[in-house]
């Protein structure tokens, strides 16, 4: 099963970009975010003192783990049965989505709880549920919002970043069917009271996973609201799902992951809650759940395996790439239509569901280099964004235009003289079709591009020319 | 069960999408050194406690170093300034041992302690959701981030430190650690252990807990106790 959109009518890229760069509040609100997150981020860093070394030492954790992803997942189904659990493998988001409704209907469950998960967004499992006559309650304050709004998740971290409080306020007023002013606390307080009863009167638990110890059979979860916890433990029954790469081979591992993760997400040293749950409540426990199910997802991770691309499912989901990308910042997370935004997203969704759904994305970036340096393990996003702009020229799937400057570009480039040339006719030529300095509407092959932005006027004089100039001393 | 992929199938195709034979019985890398061995941390047990204190502080939650013969007054201290008319605690020995029981009694609170046996377990869940104020005691501290680890099992319930508005922690003070790593190390040592039932030396839960429950998903904007306790305080025990 593909990515689920965010739309059921798939609306363009173009046009979402269109939207979101027409709507004043979603700048000012993703701008806010970003600025927020990506601070924390850098001091948080700046208290490690030698951020690099463990961004070093993270990637290498992570790249031993995917090149041994099937002794360790063995080694973690073989731990989660000992403590009691049961794991189930799913290929695809069908698979995963039918083995989680077949345990609901053993369970006659009527009401679902979720802590914030992305792969279950990816897989459309509340809509699969609701089908059921199940009601699901997403239980992340922002996640609850965007359910309300009938939206998605704008930010892997932040889902509900886009809505002002006086949004907010008028859901919860709607849904609540009484007046709620717009204030933080109010806020909260309605939520927190709503979310108890679901809380309490919940069948089933559903969480995701941000790390599986392989050594101990344990699922690993942070959380600052708490929501994770009351997940997994108040209802009868926990299912976790997790993306097969989520693995950390030991407690040592988790160690630098778990760092990397919280102070690379929000800026915190740790989150208020690091909960780690190995297997059902035990016959001496009297709180917790009674039945655990681990299902672990494959979903076209597998086919990224052994590929130029496989540093990706290095990634620890932390979103530190959303909130240093310039793109992200203007056009925000649903303009990226699928569940993973910014340029994670760019380089991921392409590789989950092919180029004819989510081929616009790798454009999406202006490659300035800026995911790369935040990765907290350190997967060159930028280059993998490239590899899929070539691998669409090769494919035939780029626009036509695209292929042909692409094709022009190689020629004249590796023939100085006609580079030269080029140029200097490109400045010319560029005089009928250029506004000042910008082209805003280009013809034939640039029209593409200059369709959604606007495109600088090439120089008078090459930088060759001008380099030529300066060492001669003549400029 | 659903229609799932056989587990062999699934992690075949892992071996062959890697291009190359099936592994299993990896042993792990013991990485040449540790990234931490470069942050200024606490060393000596006076560093650490501050530290701890210091760093709850920033999350405007208080710990404070009190000495067991202070365990009465300072909880008392607690119930009057939140207006707490009534405490679950957990079955613990260590929580008997500094009179926390008689202490609650002499405040005048409807107690509870959780019993990992009750008649009704629904009943206690209902009782500890009602109640205004829950109180553990802690099995490690870590002083980069003042958060408190339990290891939660038996008379010692998850529900406790989660579900009433407010929270309490005692901490042994020679349980502070430096950081996470440390806690991290002894759990590791106890993750490949089995008792003689064949369960697992590890808890079924463990939590870390750092300050009180926090979201900043309206605007950016930073609220308390969303649905974990918008309260915390943590008693560091001289002994």
């Amino acid at each position: 099963m593909k990515q689920t959109q965010t739309q059921a009518e798939p609306i363009p890229f173009y046009r979402r970009v269109d939207e979101a760069l027409k709507d004043p509040m979603l700048q000012k609100a993703v701008t806010i975010a970003q600025d927020r997150l990506r601070n924390g981020r850098i001091q948080a860093g700046e208290i490690l003192g030698n951020v690099d070394e463990w961004r070093k030492r993270a990637e290498e954790i992570r790249r031993h783990t995917i090149e041994n992803l099937d002794s360790y997942l063995e080694q973690l189904a073989a731990n989660v049965q000992k403590a009691g659990g049961k794991v189930h493998f799913a290929s695809d988001g069908d698979e995963a989505v039918s083995i989680i409704k077949t345990i609901a209907q053993e369970k006659q469950a009527r009401s679902v709880v979720k802590s914030k998960s992305m792969v279950t967004e990816e897989i459309g499992l509340n809509e699969a549920l609701e089908e059921m006559n199940i009601d699901v309650a997403e239980t992340d304050l922002g996640e609850y919002i965007i359910q309300l709004a009938g939206e998605k998740p704008s930010h892997i971290i932040a889902p509900a970043i886009h809505k002002t409080r006086e949004q907010v306020a008028e859901l919860f007023s709607e849904k609540g069917k009484k007046r709620l002013s717009s204030e933080t606390p109010e806020l909260t307080a309605f939520a927190r009271e709503q979310l108890r009863n679901k809380f309490i009167n919940a069948d089933i638990g559903i969480s995701g996973c941000n790390f599986a110890v392989a050594e101990s059979g344990s699922v690993v979860l942070v959380s600052n609201e708490g929501n994770a916890r009351m997940t997994t433990t108040l209802p009868k029954t926990h299912i976790a799902v997790m993306g097969m790469e989520r693995i950390a081979p030991t407690w040592r591992d988790l160690d630098v992951l778990l760092s990397m993760l919280v102070r690379s997400a929000t800026g915190q040293k740790i989150s208020v809650y690091v909960t780690a749950l190995t297997g059902p409540r035990r016959a001496e426990d009297a709180d917790g759940p009674e039945e655990f199910h681990l299902v672990v997802l494959d979903n076209g991770r597998s086919d990224i395996l052994g590929t130029k691309y496989q540093d990706v499912l290095h990634c620890i989901r932390c979103g530190a790439c959303l909130n240093v990308c310039p793109v992200y910042r203007h056009i925000g997370g649903h303009a990226y239509g699928g569940v993973y935004s910014g340029p994670i997203g760019a380089v991921l969704s392409p590789l989950l569901d092919g180029y004819d759904q989510w081929g616009e994305l790798p454009y999406a970036s202006s490659l300035c280099g800026a995911c790369t340096e935040a990765c907290p393990v350190r997967i060159p996003l930028h280059d993998l964004l490239i590899e899929h702009r070539q691998d669409m020229v090769n494919q035939g799937d780029a626009p036509m235009g695209e292929r042909l400057l692409m094709k022009a570009y190689g020629f004249s480039t590796s023939r100085p003289g006609l580079y030269e040339k080029a140029l200097k006719w490109g400045y010319r030529a560029a005089g009928f079709i250029s506004d000042g300095d910008t082209i805003k509407k280009g013809p034939g092959p640039l029209k593409g591009w200059t369709d959604h932005r606007d495109f600088p006027r090439p120089a008078s004089q090459s930088f060759r020319e001008w380099w030529q100039k300066e060492k001669k001393g003549d400029s | 069960m659903g229609q799932s992929t056989d587990q062999e199938t699934f992690l075949n195709r892992i071996a062959q999408k890697l291009g190359r034979e099936r592994r299993s019985g990896i042993t792990p890398p013991e990485w040449p050194d540790h990234p931490y061995q470069n942050m200024t941390l606490p060393v000596t047990r006076e560093d650490k406690i501050r530290h701890f204190i210091d760093n709850l502080a920033a999350l405007d939650t208080r710990a404070e170093m009190i000495s067991e013969n202070e365990v009465a007054e300072k909880i008392l201290d607690v119930i009057r300034r939140e207006n707490v008319r009534s405490v679950v605690y957990q079955d613990d020995e260590r929580l008997e041992q500094i009179g926390l029981g008689e202490g609650l009694q002499r405040a005048g609170v409807d107690t509870l302690k959780w019993s990992a046996e009750p008649d009704s377990k629904e009943q206690q869940l209902q009782n500890v959701e009602q109640a205004d104020m829950g109180v553990t005691m802690a099995d490690i501290g870590l002083a980069e981030t003042g958060s408190v680890v339990l290891f939660n099992g038996g008379g010692r319930g998850r529900v406790t430190s989660l579900l009433p508005p407010i929270y309490v922690a005692f901490l042994e003070a020679d349980r502070i650690v430096p950081r996470i790593t440390q806690a991290l190390k002894r759990i590791d040592e106890m993750a490949g252990a089995y008792r003689e039932n064949g369960t697992p030396q590890l808890p079924s839960c463990i939590n870390f807990i750092t300050g009180p429950s926090r979201s900043a998903d309206i605007e950016m904007d930073l609220s308390l106790g969303v649905h974990g306790p918008g309260k915390v305080y943590v008693f560091i025990l001289d002994r």
